[in-house]
């Protein structure tokens, strides 16, 4: 399997988002991307959430679905953001049982025929849960550029890293 | 590429235990690590386990959490979980309605700011899917070791395989 690192960002001093910014990518150029996140994110019970977008930013828009499941301590629980019920982000690890401490892997594509609207799904760890979910960005997206890493409350801590790989169609 | 194979060990003849042990890897010096096994592990209800260290050995104090989903054939669904301090002594991967063989993907880090592993797999067998997360309550900055066993002393049968791979950042 072919994956090309793109780039990789660490946080250096802890701040309230990690941002992967590098020079853009159709997603037509190839299979799908890879995203591995690592480290401590948000406060524990609040956790941390990804946006994506180009190089010129990611998206802000109320646009962000999510189906996604978390197990803990033996109980699921399901988390639904469908259709009207959008998000500004993807909160992949807002979970109340949430302690911060997280690795996850994230695949991202594309619908294509449907405006070329991106697609994506995870899969999470943090001492406390496991999550595995997918999520889609109802706004057109050509080119991947960017992806911001946020606590939803506290910092993503030093250390912390996220790469960004492209996996190759040919 | 940056998927690099480290190792692949198969099995010679049925064993109890499949060993992968190689050079000490920092966690440091990749993104994550991914471990594959296929193959036939145990006896069905029984399944396997696994467990991690440097190239010295695994570790085997009781500081494995897990958090599991299990399903299968519409009517099995269930969860299973060792957290907080309810530690157990390894990962498992399957549950009393597996099979006997699996084929197991896991993903491996060690978080970057504790130095503490981080694990999370998808596992399919005959019978059931699984999805799991788990961490580990020692530190470790190094991976030299993997080891697969079958729970009550049931064997790994020959011919499986178990690889490990860096990937690099």
């Amino acid at each position: 399997m072919s994956w090309e690192l793109i780039t990789t960002a660490t946080q250096t001093v802890s701040g309230t988002n990690l941002i992967a910014n590098f020079t853009n990518v159709p997603f037509t150029d190839v299979a799908f991307f890879a995203i591995v996140m690592n480290g401590k994110a948000g406060t524990a019970g609040q956790g941390s959430n990804f946006r994506i977008g180009n190089s010129s930013g990611v998206s802000t828009a109320s646009a962000y679905d999510m189906e996604s499941f978390i197990i803990s301590g033996g109980v699921s629980a399901g988390v639904s953001y469908y259709q009207a019920v959008n998000q500004v982000r993807f909160p992949f690890l807002a979970m109340s049982v949430n302690e911060g401490y997280t690795a996850s892997i994230i695949y991202l594509g594309s619908d294509f025929h449907n405006n070329d609207k991106p697609l994506c799904f995870w899969k999470a760890s943090s001492q406390e849960m496991t999550v595995e979910g997918s999520g889609w960005l109802d706004v057109t997206l050509t080119d991947f550029g960017e992806v911001k890493w946020e606590a939803e409350a506290g910092n993503i801590d030093a250390g912390s890293y996220m790469s960004v790989y492209k996996v190759l169609s040919s | 590429m940056t998927w690099e194979l480290i190792t692949q060990v198969t099995q010679p003849s049925d064993a109890i235990t499949l060993t992968a042990n190689f050079t000490d890897v920092p966690f440091t010096d990749v993104s994550c690590f991914v471990i594959s096994f296929q193959g036939t592990d145990g006896i069905a209800s029984q399944g396997s386990q696994f467990q991690i260290g440097t190239s010295s050995g695994v570790i085997t104090t009781s500081d494995y959490d897990i958090n599991t989903l299990y399903t299968g054939d519409s009517s099995h669904f269930s969860t299973v979980g060792y957290s907080g301090r309810v530690n157990d002594s390894n990962w498992d991967i399957n549950n009393s309605w597996t099979t006997a063989n699996s084929f197991p993907m896991i993903y491996l880090w060690s978080n970057a700011v504790t130095d503490k592993p981080q694990m999370s797999f998808q596992c399919g067998t005959e019978t059931t899917y699984a999805s799991s997360a788990g961490w580990l309550d020692t530190s470790l900055t190094a991976l030299g070791e993997v080891v697969m066993t079958g729970v009550s002393s049931n064997n790994i049968l020959q011919d499986s395989r178990l690889q490990v791979y860096k990937v690099t950042r």
